[in-house]
């Protein structure tokens, strides 16, 4: 193992970005990361703001066309190898602010978010429970560390 | 005087307890074996001892995530109804809309019948047998009580009526 794979695996840093959507996804997210229940960082993971720190991206919402710039951005910025994980039903299908129309197509969702950027992991619930979103990013950590 | 360096003493064996002996922990620690070991799945969303096999829900869903899947025995439940199949909801297509809980007539997706919150409360136990043949009526003094809030006074009109 190399010192940087050896560092690596004792600070994962995750990203969140909320790309429309109601925000119930953020609320779960973020309490799962810092409540003591959940509490993410016994698995060795951090919550951070900065795309350059960042090893994993979590991206809620369906991806408003406003959004779409800034989300193509910060994935861009994070350098490799990174992961995403589409987290929530918005995320992962577009939720229901591109399914709820019928027939008439909405042409302010430019999501769901692998029409976007890649995704590696998808997490399904709206909103998603913290116990999915802890053993998705689990679960996605040997892929990042093989990366 | 005493007093400050019994507090600092408790105080440091309390830490020294919760950092090298893990008391007081709060996190979960089921959990966290659970998603170490990665049997965290999702909940089930069908009540299939309740579904009636209509297949309604297949039908309105708007992202076609439930799919109906044929039962291995398919059961009477009244005199020219039989159950033949239950439905598979796919829940990385689904967009947690309700529109199925809506119509379902027994609300068996996403839970109980007619919770207000329909999401994960629970098991279910119901005999629909017994309840096709005589459904549950609810009483008149709730109906009253109930159309307080409702702005649409058709369906106690209509009861009324009849
Ligand atoms: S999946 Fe549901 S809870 Fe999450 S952002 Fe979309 S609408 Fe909100
Ligand atoms: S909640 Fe909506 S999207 Fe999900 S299965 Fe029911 S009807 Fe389909
Ligand atoms: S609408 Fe309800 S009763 Fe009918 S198939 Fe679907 S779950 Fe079963």
């Amino acid at each position: 193992m190399g010192i940087k794979s050896f560092s690596r695996k004792r600070a994962i840093h995750i990203m969140l970005v909320y790309t429309g959507g109601c925000n119930g996804c953020d609320i779960e997210i973020v309490n799962a990361v810092l409540s003591p229940k959940y509490d993410i960082e016994q698995y060795n993971v951090f919550l951070t703001w900065n795309p350059r720190e960042a090893d994993i991206l979590v991206v809620t919402g369906p991806v408003t066309r406003f959004n779409e710039d800034p989300l193509i951005k910060i994935y861009e910025s994070i350098p490799d190898p990174k992961l995403v994980v589409a987290a929530g039903a918005c995320a992962v299908m577009g939720g229901v602010y591109k399914n709820i129309h019928g027939d008439i197509p909405s042409e302010e969702i430019m999501g769901p978010v692998d029409n976007v950027i890649p995704v590696d992991a998808k997490i399904p619930g709206c909103a998603v429970r913290p116990k999915d979103i802890l053993s998705g990013v689990v679960a996605s950590l040997p892929v990042l560390l093989d990366k | 005087m005493r007093n400050l360096i019994r507090i600092v003493l408790e105080g440091a064996f309390s830490n020294f307890k919760r950092i090298f002996f893990a008391k007081d922990r709060v996190t979960d620690m089921e959990l966290r074996n659970a998603i170490l070991n990665g049997e965290v799945v999702p909940d089930p969303k069908v009540a299939e001892k309740a579904c009636i096999g209509c297949g309604g829900c297949a039908n309105v869903c708007p992202t076609g995530a439930i799919e109906m899947k044929k039962l291995n025995s398919s059961e009477w439940l009244a005199v020219g109804w039989a159950k033949t199949e239950i439905p598979e909801l796919n829940s990385l297509k689904c967009v947690n809309c309700y529109h199925c809980h809506d119509f379902c007539p027994v609300y068996a997706l996403f839970g109980e019948p007619a919770t207000i919150h329909p999401n994960d409360v629970g098991e279910l136990e119901v005999n629909v047998n017994d309840l096709i043949e005589e459904p549950i009526k609810i009483s008149e003094d709730k109906i009253n009580y109930i159309s307080q809030y409702l702005s649409d006074k058709t369906v106690l009109k209509n009861k009324k009526s009849k």
